[in-house]
């Protein structure tokens, strides 16, 4: 007996059950035969049909289906409301269900399973708490992990929390203490999302396992090969690739890629995955490797196919330059500078992302200084303590970075009024910018706060805002 | 057949490039300075497919405005992509760079964490779709590091500009050795005032530099003054221009260190 509905267990017939002791009970029960592909079909279609309510649901086979709800829930009025109206449509459908909402896979699937209601919502950092007192069996085991934990008298997740780390994974393996840190959330566990049915996924398998960085770069040069025909085919460009490699035991490592703008080029692709081989770690080998494009998008017919036509190399090869630099690690910023039109020097400039896909025009009025402006820029500016000047002249004497500069000569002052309409409070704002000259021959970029006569324009300090 | 010789000469250019023989004095593989007497000196301007180095002095050590200025001179002729690093919040100001020469719609400018930026650098330097690179340096340089740098940059044909800002040592101190080409540092010297009341502030001259070529690897050191007129026409390249036509004449001395600047004048 594998399953029963509620009406069998009223009965007191229990999944485990000999057929024979089940027909005793009840002489009339209908037993049709276990289907395990048909379920599994099922399961899927069901998973299928998950999808309204967001776009990344996985199955958790037998039995389960993740649906991942990060920033889903607000469109259904909140985390209760939506598994009430999952529930509801639901059972609708004819179907039994427990629900549980929680921050990891791993606790979802214990909640749901053993939880105490059929609907458990935990709030964020909750799993510690909530799982202690779940059996282990809820941590996604093997059969003969959970029968030996048993034996050792762990009987709950919270005793398995407790118990030494080294001699357990000793005993039974690393994946006890993974499956324990996934659903504790230590570690990161990915769901393997459903997949379009018309996804491009095209997948190699080996009949030797492979290992080395050459084989790698060689069996992503086929797919990618593949994946770049049914891209031009269809007429798409891919923006997110998932590599998955299948390991000899039996574990899948998958490297992702982004493409700052949809891309068909086979060049481009394959360099961008060759890059990532050092992140594969083959292990005893991968038997088998499969590229998924996960998001795929139109290419704009104005921009990049005639660029094609017209062998526009250069921007090509800018846009590959910049994937390759943004799926590095390390780099926190990338762009360029664009004027933005103002008189107040931090506020002369704009940083525009790369590629600049709204393919902004140049700014029609040419913005021209006829004073001196420096190559760097202060941001903030920096305070300085003048220790001798008269009211309408640069400083005479001032102290930078703690040391003192007498000033020998100026040019000035270029006098710069708060721009009202962005800030009720710059209305009437002054700064007078001074270049200025040391004794040692170095420029410095001064301003002060306010014309020097009228208490409103500013408050008389002074900054240096560059050196030139 | 036109395919053929070019594909031809793009592997005599990648054996030449192997056989590490790309100091030959090509015109075309040169960045010019703008200045009539350094590109003299250097042969024909700055040799590209090497690495740079570059500093300031007195108050502009840590800040390297005076540097910036000059590379972006530098490179106000050149054709392609410009990649500026730096490991920390990136202070250039759109028009102080345009002012000395450089079309800011081709720089790329990238932030990362001070320790990744040799890293970084070295990886853009082998692109070829990359015409130079500039960093901004904050911690010195090992010889290791250099070198490595040097060599992606002769891979990828890319010209390396390493601007020492908090890495730069004091005025009394050097910089650690390096393998790189060249290295630079420019300096403010005080200007020429014009005549004026005596009472008031006096207003300011032209700008004048100092811009000394401390080593080069297979060539002389120099140094050389100059002047910047005030007023430039804008959106032109003041610095370039006007130095070679300055009213002082570029002076270049025989051995850096022992001539001092004002014997240029004498």
């Amino acid at each position: 007996m594998a399953a029963a509905d509620r009406i069998a267990r009223a009965a007191g017939i229990v999944p485990g059950m000999a057929l024979t002791h089940a027909r005793a009970l009840v002489p009339d029960l209908s037993t049709p035969l276990l289907d395990a592909d048909a379920d599994s079909a099922a399961l899927e279609r069901l998973a299928e049909w998950c999808l309204w309510l967001s776009p990344l649901v996985a199955i958790d086979p037998p039995d389960g289906i993740w649906i991942d709800s990060t920033g889903c829930d607000h469109l259904q009025g909140g985390e209760a409301p939506m598994l009430d109206t999952l529930a509801g449509r639901l059972v609708s459908l004819g179907l039994t269900c427990r629900l549980s909402l929680a921050d990891t896979p791993g606790a979802a699937h214990a909640l749901a399973r053993y939880g105490r209601n059929d609907r458990i919502i935990l709030p964020a950092g909750g799993q510690g708490a909530a799982l202690a007192a779940l059996p282990v069996g809820g941590l996604r085991l093997t059969g003969q992990t959970e029968e030996g934990l048993q034996r050792l008298g762990l009987r709950t997740i919270g005793a398995l929390q407790a118990a030494p780390r080294a001699p357990l994974s000793r005993r039974f393996g690393a994946d006890l203490m993974r499956r324990l840190d996934q659903a504790m959330g230590t570690v990161f566990e990915p769901i393997q999302p459903l997949r379009p049915r018309d996804a491009i996924a095209p997948r190699r398998s080996f009949v030797e396992p492979i290992g080395t960085p050459e084989a790698i770069a060689t069996v992503i040069e086929v797919l990618v090969d593949d994946v770049s025909h049914e891209l031009v085919r269809r007429g798409v460009g891919a923006r997110l690739i998932d590599l998955v490699c299948e390991r000899v035991d039996a574990s899948v490592q998958v490297c992702r890629v982004g493409l700052a703008a949809p891309a068909y080029e086979r060049a481009h692709i394959a360099r961008l995955l060759k890059e990532r081989i050092e992140t594969i770690e083959p292990g005893f080998g991968i038997e088998a490797m499969q590229l998924v494009v996960i998001r795929s998008e139109p290419i704009p017919v104005d921009g990049r196919m005639r660029g094609l036509l017209a062998a526009d190399h250069g921007a090509e090869d800018l846009g590959c330059l910049i994937d390759r630099l943004r799926n590095r690690e390390g780099i926190e910023q990338i762009y360029r500078l664009a004027e933005a039109g103002s008189h107040l020097p931090e506020r002369t400039q704009v940083r525009v992302a790369l590629p600049d896909t709204r393919g902004r025009k140049a700014n029609p009025i040419a913005w021209q200084w006829s004073a001196q402006r420096p190559a760097r820029l202060f941001s903030p500016p920096e305070p300085i303590q003048v220790l001798s000047t008269l009211p309408a002249d640069p400083p005479r004497l001032f102290v930078w970075r703690g040391e003192r500069h007498r000033v020998r000569a100026a040019d000035g002052p270029e006098r710069i009024h708060g721009e009202w309409w962005h800030d009720a409070d710059e209305y009437g704002a002054v700064r007078d910018y001074w270049v200025v000259e040391d004794d040692e021959g170095c420029r410095f970029w001064l301003f002060r706060h306010g014309d020097g006569a009228h208490e409103w324009s500013g408050d008389l300090t002074w900054f240096v805002h560059g050196v030139l | 057949m036109n395919q053929h010789t070019e594909t031809m000469e793009l592997l005599r250019e990648q054996i030449a490039r192997i056989e590490r023989r790309s100091r030959v004095s090509d015109p075309a593989r040169h960045l010019r300075t703008g200045l009539a007497d350094v590109d003299r000196h250097l042969g024909g301007g700055l040799p590209s497919g090497v690495v740079h180095e570059f500093y300031g002095a007195g108050s502009d050590l840590r800040v390297a405005a005076k540097p910036s200025r000059f590379i972006a001179s530098i490179l106000a002729d050149t054709e392609g992509q410009i990649v500026w690093i730096s490991g920390r919040y990136l202070d250039l100001h759109l028009a102080g760079i345009r002012a000395a020469g450089l079309d800011v719609g081709k720089v790329i400018c990238i932030e990362t964490r001070p320790e990744n930026v040799p890293g970084l650098c070295e990886d853009i330097l082998r692109e070829r779709t990359v015409e130079a690179v500039v960093a901004d340096l904050d911690v010195p340089l090992s010889l290791t590091a250099s070198r490595r740098l040097q060599l992606a940059s002769e891979a990828g044909g890319t010209t390396g500009f390493l601007l020492h800002r908090e890495s730069a040592p004091p005025d009394t101190g050097r910089l650690p050795p390096s393998v790189c080409q060249t290295r630079w540092r420019v300096r403010g010297e005080p200007c020429v005032l014009p005549f004026s009341a005596p009472t008031s502030l006096p207003a300011l001259g032209p700008e004048r530099w100092t811009i000394e070529l401390q080593r080069q690897r297979g060539g002389r050191p120099a140094f050389w003054s100059c002047e910047i007129p005030h007023h430039a026409t804008p959106h032109h390249l003041p610095l370039a221009p006007v130095l070679a036509h300055g009213p002082m004449a570029p002076a270049q001395s025989g051995r850096a260190g022992r001539i001092r600047t004002g014997a240029a004048y004498a």
